[in-house]
Parts: C-alpha cells; structure tokens; sequence
C-alpha cells in the first residue's frame, strides 16, 4: 500500500486534467525514458475511440470502479504477465518496436498484454483471406458491444481534455507497465494501447498468437518484475503491488470516487487491467473458443465481470458511468475456478504446440484452393481437362462413374479439379467437396473485398503503379503491351498487292497465319464444348449462329478461295507446308462443311505440285550417308519428317474426303491433277502414290456397286453411267501418261539410278545397316506395289497387258531377289507379299514365276 | 496454372524429379500444388552411393522451388494438347 500512496501524492492533481498537467510533465521527464512517448500520445489523442477511456480515467473517480476485481487479474490471466518476446510479432508496427528504444524502463515481460490488446482474438473468421483476417477480419464481439456504450464516457464526468489527460496518463502509466513503446509505434490506434478502452481499438492486423507464445508470455509473467526500476521510482509495479493496490481499492470504494485519489496507481492499474481483459485473456479465449467451443462458452461470464471489475470501460455500460459493480466473492471464487481450468487446459495442450491441427490444416487448404479458383476453371485448367476427358473416352468401355471436372463454386466461378481417373476430390469424396467448395466460395469472395479495399488503400501513387502477383497470375517480368496489335493478316497484305500473280507468304507470314488459324480453332472447339442443353431452343440457335461465323472466320484465313494461281506457292499450300499446318489439318477438316472440304481437295490436288513434300521430296536415299555433308543430312532428315506428318495426318482427311465423294468427283479431281501436274512426277513421291491409291481405289469401290447392303441402303446408287465413261476415259488418259514412268516410281529403282560411284556396289550390300534400310525400303516399295496394284484393277484389259509388261522386269527382278540364298528370310517375304499384291489383282501369283 | 494443370495428369505415375543440388529422386507422383511443391511416394534415388541418407526414406515432400527438371514418360504428354493449352495460357495472359 505504501509504494501506491506514495505514487498517489505525486500526482494529486490527477482529476482535474489542467492541474495535472504540470506535473505529469516532471514525471514525464523524470522517469519517461523517452519524449517522443508525449508525442505518440499526443498523436494518439486524436483517435476517437481512446477518448473514451481517457475520459474514465481523468475523473479519477474510475479507480474505485477499475480497481474492482483487479486483484483477481493474475489468475484470471494467468499467473503473469507477460513478457512476450517479440519473436511472435509479425505484424510491421510491432516490428519496429523494440529498435525504439522506448523500453528502458520497461520489463520485457510486460509487453504481452499490450500486444494482443491491439488485437482481441476472441472472433476469426474462418473464411479470411489471409492469415491476419483469419483473426481480425470479422469484428470481434468485445469490440462491437464495448464501442457503443464508451462513447457516452467523455460526456460523462470528465473535466479534463481529452488531450492532456492523454499526455499525462500514458507518460505515467507506460513506463511502467512498458506497454506505451507498442502503442507508440503503433500509427493507427496508439495512445488506446495503453488505456482501458484498449479493448476497443479496432483490430490491427497482423497479430496471431499461437498456443505456444501465449504461453511463455504466461511463464515470463509468472517471474515477478523484479528486474524492472525500484519502487522508489514509482512508475514500475510490480504486480504484487497492483494486486495490492487494487485489493485496497476495492475495500474503499469511497475514497477513489474523488478527485483527489491516487491516480497513478489507478492508471497503472486500469492500463493493465484492460490490457489484460484486452489481450491476454481474450487471445486465449480466442483460442480456447476456436479450439473448445463448450469451454469459451462457459468462459464468456468472465471477461464481463472481469472487465466490469477491472477495466473503467466496462463499468459504464452495465452501471453507469461512474461505478462499476463489484465482484462478490463468489463470483471471484467460480472466477478463479475457471481460470484455473483454463490454466489446466492450456497447459495439457502444451504438447501438441507445434502440431497442426485439423483446423489449421483446414485454413491452408482454403487459402491453397481459394488461389486455384478462376472465373474460367476450364481454361486454366485445360491441359488436365481435355487430357482427361480424352482419356475417360479410351476408357468409357469401362463404365467408370462420371466425375465431374470442375467444382462451380458460383456463376463463373469455379475449380478444375481434372485429372486422372480417380482425382483428389474423388478420394476425398462428394460431400468434402461440396463442403469444401462453399468454404472456398466464402473465401474467394472475400479475398475479392480484400483486394478492391487494398487497391484503393494508401498503396495508391507512393511509389508509382505497384502491381502485385499472386501464385495464379504471377508479376509479369516483362510488361509487353500486346493490345490492339493490328491483326497480321496475309492475306490482306497479299490483297494489297495489284495484279493477279502476287508474291508467295514469306514464313513469318505463314507462321503468323497458323497461329491465328489455331486460336480461332481453340476457340471454336471450346464453342462446341460448351453447346447449350438441347432444350434451350433459343439458345441452340445462337450458338449455331456463333459457331458458324466461326467457321467462317476459318474458313476466310484458309485462303482457300484466292484464286488458284494467285501465287507459287498458293497461299493454303503454305500454310499446310509446315508441320504445325499439317497437325492442323486434321482438326480443320473437323469442322468445315462438306462442300467446303471438297472445295478444299480440289485445290489440294491442283496444287498438289506446290506442296513441298512433292516439289522437294525426300530424295531416294543413298548406300552410305558419310558421303553427304552434314546440312545435306539434316536437310534430308527434315524432308523425311515432313513427308511422314504429310502421311500422317494430312493424307488421312484427305482419304476422309474422298471417300465421301461420288466417281464424277473423283474422275474430276485426278483431271485436274492430270492437267495441271506431271503425274509421273507425282506419282513418284509418297504422298502423291498415297494421293492416287486412294483416289482409284475409291473409284474401283464405286465402279464396283457392291452388293446391296441392307444397313446401308444409301450406298447403293447405281453409278452414273454419264459419270463411269467420264472416270474410264480420264483413267485411260492418266494410265498411259504414268506408263513409262512406271518402274521409276519404286524407291529401289530410283535408288539405284541415284547410285552412282563406290555407292552403286554398296547398293543392296548385306551388311545389318543395309538389311534395316533394306526392311524400310521394302515397305516403301509396298505402297507402289499397292498403287501399281489399284491400277491393274481399275485397267482394262489391254491396259492390264500393258501394265504387266511395262513392270516386267521389276517384277521378275524382284522375285528373283526374294529367292536369293543372301535376301533374308523376313526380306524375302515382303518382297513376295509386294509381288503378289500387284499380281493377285490381275489374278496371277509370284509362286506361277520360274 | 498451365504446368500445374500438367502435372495434375501425371498423378500416380512414376517420374524423376532432378533437384538443383542434383539429387534425382524417383518416385510415384502422389500430388502437387499450384507452388509445384510435389509429393512422391516409393522413391529410389539415382546414385544411393551418393546419397547414403536417403536410403531409408520412402516418401517426400519436395518444395517446388528446389526442383531443376522433371523426367516423365513421353507417352504420358500430350504434346498437341500441351501446345494448345500454351496458346490458351499465352491468350488469357494478352487479356
């Protein structure tokens, strides 16, 4: 009590805030460590909220009214105080705290409770953006009830500015209770740090406290100050005296009413004791409520008769301003019980303290999936979507149970959750994910309040633009400006050009084309992909509108219809001359209407020279390839690669159209190419043979009227005999233009004319490289087999005469050489098979050879 | 979003992760996040003589930042899907 009176005759003054004043100065400058202290208040002062708490304590009279109950703090918020290192102070204010140099005076141990003060826990909000909202975002329940009633505070009783008594009580009490420095630093809601109505500041951000920290702020406060200044000093209490004081307090209740009460005691102890209400305890609670629901429930009678004991700011509300109720000793019995139960609690979760629990673990799935959710869950995840799509396809004989690929969590907004069969959200299940997707929902949409608050914030013009990333859309490095580029369009560029001869796309021309040809493609699939319920009539309409104007678009970058001699080569050619176009091909077919794709063949095949796996065609390959010179390999390697995507996904659609052509078509279309082409020369490159045997072989299939299909009675049109004189004659034609030609056409011959030199011995060598080659020449030579073959059929008989004897020796030959002791077996049986592929369709077989 | 989307499709298969301090680790692709924190069960590393410690361990946890390549089997890459998906990203970007 002595250490109390003697504070109390320093600072008589205290009521009256112009008396005060004066001598809250010497004390400011005797025992406060620092000015700048005055000037924070000072700052502080200007908040609304601390006012209010300035008021209670001005009049003095608030020491009987806060004092109550006090002496129960330490059990109530554990046996200490304390001291809490800064190592849990994440956020930025508290940060830059300790550089400051305010805590001469203070023990560290007392900073804890101001810390959490900022930020009463006893609310998280578990849908918060970040880790900081998690805690704060949602007001906490104290902050909410306390504001409204501490208003009417000021107006009450108090004498005093709002602005002295600010500078007087925290200069005094702050050393003390070392809680002024946080405040200090504090830009937003300073002086409140070390007032009662503390608890109402608002929420700063950016403070958590785990389990973990509270509790060795627990254990530092249950070390006595002793480290802190001496008494004599009367600015640092030890909380014994706090107890004491308040403990005396309590018993006179009269005395405090006046003025004239020792005042500092009472700021020293009201500045704790809601410190304490504020954040000692509610964090706790907060986590305590988090974790046990039951156990905050029964402990929320305490911080209210706590705070109506201990803190000013509570008393009002519930018993008018100047008095607050008093505990009885019941109250402060079940008080200590409950205290003691939270102790208990604590501490046997201490084991646990750098575990995560479900619920943090839930908190980081949140965060995680609220980034993952875009507007178009199918664009962002399409590589997983379509990949798995195109796999539930291969596997749809299986029967396997749809998932769905993309979580909506509302109208454009969504997760893609494609993958493989059996993807997390399968094992996790449907009713996880539909919890999960709500939670998310919540979240995003806060993160999308968060975000629109922060851009309209301080961080506007301070620095320039500041542009932030995230994980889904990461800062660019490069801010290129992409926007309203003009469209490279060749074929404008072309059309600028006078004159019907114009100069053929350069290939960055072509390059560009393919590009937007693709995207336009993209675009239209997704169009598809998304068509509208059947039902939707309207709706049907519109996309078929769409999707065509689409098509249109595709159709217009084709190029197809300029004219054909527009330029060497036309523009469609080049664009399917590069492998992009020709992968492109395929997909294009897709989608254009059948008269179109017909249009498109015409032009293929009139242009068929143009194309560069014809004009350049691999050249016959050569016995040893360490005679050519390296670019020649790599030129050849490239042609070879070319030729084999032209085989490989053009001349399929290309077999697509023809086969649903009719004969006159076809006889059309090998006109054209006999006009307008050298078909020998054609015919001597692999894309043109596969050109032609799918022409004449459709054209057999046709001549042939197979018998009449009862599935498919549409087939059976008899054939045109306008149309049949028309193929015949230009088969005729075509036939005696490729006869000479036709031994050239083999690959082995053409290599063997090649050879020349050393090479022309080597030729045929039985060496194991030879036989690999050998193997793949023979399979080369199949494919002219088959198109000497599809000619034979469609020949007349004369015509057959003449094809047989124009292939005479190449058949012998060949023969011959599938019987030679030194042709491998395997060899020899590709060799044959070739043979009798060409003799079987004239009926004859390479065994009735001598 | 595009190589996570990726990677999401080679979950439960076994690829080698190339880490920068050259430790290659093979395993089954258990999961992977937006971060390309990937999780491998069953690993093997590449050079056991190098790498005694890791003999005993049999999953991970490897954080993405630490990953310098990941091998995987070509039949299990779409590349014309891959392409597409490029051109999709590199669109939504230019928005």
């Amino acid at each position: 009590m002595s250490g109390f009176f003697g504070f109390d005759t320093s600072l008589p003054g205290r009521g009256a805030a112009g008396q005060g004043q004066g001598r809250n100065q010497q004390q400011n400058t005797s025992g406060f460590p620092a000015s700048a202290a005055d000037d924070a208040f000072a700052l502080g002062g200007a908040g609304e909220e601390e006012d209010l708490a300035v008021y209670t304590w001005g009049e003095g009279m608030g020491g009987g009214l806060m004092e109550g109950g006090d002496e129960m703090n330490d059990e109530t918020f554990g046996d200490d105080l304390g001291a809490v290192s800064n190592n849990f102070q994440f956020s930025a204010q508290t940060a830059a705290q300790p550089s400051k140099g305010y805590g001469h005076g203070q023990t560290t141990g007392k900073i804890a409770s101001t810390q959490s003060r900022y930020k009463p826990k006893a609310a998280y909000d578990p849908f918060a953006f970040s880790e900081d909202d998690f805690y704060s975002s949602r007001p906490s329940k104290k902050t909410t009830t306390t504001k409204a009633p501490a208003r009417p505070k000021p107006n009450t009783a108090h004498s005093g500015s709002v602005e002295t008594s600010w500078n007087n009580k925290p200069a005094v009490s702050s050393p003390a209770w070392g809680t002024a420095p946080s405040s200090m630093t504090k830009p937003t809601p300073p002086p409140s740090a070390s007032f009662p109505s503390q608890s109402q500041a608002p929420p700063a951000p950016g403070h958590i406290k785990s389990l973990e920290e509270i509790e060795a702020e627990m254990a530092q406060m249950a070390i006595p100050s002793t480290s802190s200044a001496p008494p004599t000093q009367q600015k640092v209490f030890s909380l014994e005296e706090i107890e004491k004081q308040m403990m005396e307090q309590n018993v006179e209740p009269a005395r405090q009413a006046t003025p004239q009460q020792p005042l500092p005691p009472r700021e020293a102890t009201p500045t704790q004791v809601p410190g304490l209400a504020a954040s000692g305890y509610s964090s706790q609670q907060a986590l305590l409520d988090s974790m046990f629901p039951e156990l905050g429930k029964a402990a929320q009678p305490l911080p209210q008769g706590g705070s109506g004991q201990g803190t000013p700011s509570f008393a009002p509300d519930q018993a008018g301003p100047p008095q607050p109720p008093r505990p009885s000793p019941e109250e402060l019995a079940r008080m200590e019980e409950l205290h003691k139960r939270i102790t208990a609690k604590i501490e046997s979760m201490a084991k646990y303290n750098n575990l995560m629990g479900s619920s943090d673990k839930d908190f980081i799935t949140r965060i995680q999936l609220s980034q993952l959710a875009t507007a178009d869950p199918y664009t962002s995840d399409f590589y997983a979507q379509v990949f798995s799509a195109l796999k539930r396809s291969r596997m749809m004989a299986e029967g396997q149970g749809e998932n769905p690929t993309v979580v909506q969590l509302s109208a454009g907004l969504g997760l893609g959750v494609g993958g493989p069969v059996g993807n997390r959200f399968g094992k996790m299940g449907q009713n996880t994910m539909t919890k999960l997707s709500t939670q998310v929902k919540k979240l995003v949409e806060n993160r999308a309040q968060h975000q629109k608050v922060a851009n309209t914030a301080a961080l506007q013009g301070a620095l320039g633009r500041v542009t932030r990333g995230n994980a889904a859309a990461p800062r660019p490095v490069l801010a290129i400006p992409t926007s309203n580029k003009p469209e490279n369009r060749p074929a404008s560029h072309l059309n600028e050009q006078t004159g019907i001869h114009r100069a053929a796309l350069t290939k960055k021309q072509i390059m560009f084309a393919l590009e937007e040809l693709y995207d336009a493609i993209l675009e239209l699939e997704q169009m598809r992909r998304d068509a509208p319920p059947p039902t939707a009539m309207e709706e049907i309409e519109v996309w078929h509108s769409r999707c065509q104007s689409k098509v249109d678009n595709i159709w217009r970058r084709l190029m197809v219809m300029e004219p054909l001699d527009i330029s060497n080569p036309h523009p469609f050619i080049s664009l399917i001359n590069p492998v992009k176009g020709q992968k492109l091909f395929p997909r294009l077919l897709r989608h254009l209407p059948q008269n179109q794709t017909i249009t498109l063949l015409s032009l293929l095949i009139a242009t068929y020279t143009q194309l560069d796996v014809v004009a350049r065609a691999p050249p016959p390959p050569v016995a040893d390839s360490s005679l050519l010179t390296r670019a020649d390999r790599l030129d050849r390697a490239k042609r070879e690669v070319e030729t084999d995507n032209f085989l490989q996904f053009v001349i399929p659609g290309v077999d697509m159209i023809i086969n649903r052509c009719g004969l006159g078509l076809v006889a059309g279309v090998l006109a054209i190419s006999a006009q307008r082409s050298e078909v020998w020369r054609v015919a001597s490159t692999r894309p043109g043979v596969a050109l032609y045997t799918a022409l004449l072989s459709k054209a057999q299939s046709v001549i042939r009227a197979p018998v009449p299909d009862p599935m498919n009675p549409q087939q059976n049109q008899q054939v045109d005999p306008a149309e049949l004189d028309q193929w015949s004659k230009t088969f005729t034609y075509f036939l005696h233009v490729l006869l000479p030609h036709l031994p050239d056409l083999f690959p082995s011959s053409l290599a063997q004319k090649a050879a020349f030199g050393p090479g022309a011995y080597l030729l045929g060598g039985d060496n194991p490289l030879a036989e690999r080659e050998g193997l793949e020449m023979e399979k080369r030579e199949a494919e002219v087999w088959g198109f000497v073959a599809v000619l034979a059929v469609n020949a007349q008989e004369e015509d057959q005469t003449a094809l047989v004897g124009a292939l005479r020796e190449k058949i012998l030959h060949t023969v011959q050489a599938a019987r030679h002791p030194s042709t491998s077996k395997e060899r020899a049986e590709m060799k044959l098979r070739n043979v009798n592929m060409f003799l079987n369709g004239l009926g004859l077989d390479a065994s009735m050879i001598e | 979003m595009l190589i996570f989307s990726f990677f999401k499709t080679l979950t439960d298969q076994v690829i080698t992760v190339e880490l920068k301090n050259d430790l290659s680790i093979t395993g089954t692709l258990k999961s992977v996040d937006q971060f390309l924190n990937i999780r491998l069960d069953g690993i093997s590393v590449e050079d056991p003589e190098r790498h005694p410690h890791m003999l005993a361990v049999k999953n991970c946890f490897i954080r993405g930042s630490v990953v310098r390549y990941v091998r995987m089997a070509a039949k299990s890459v779409d590349t014309t899907l891959l392409e597409d998906a490029t051109r999709r990203e590199a669109k939504e970007a230019k928005k």
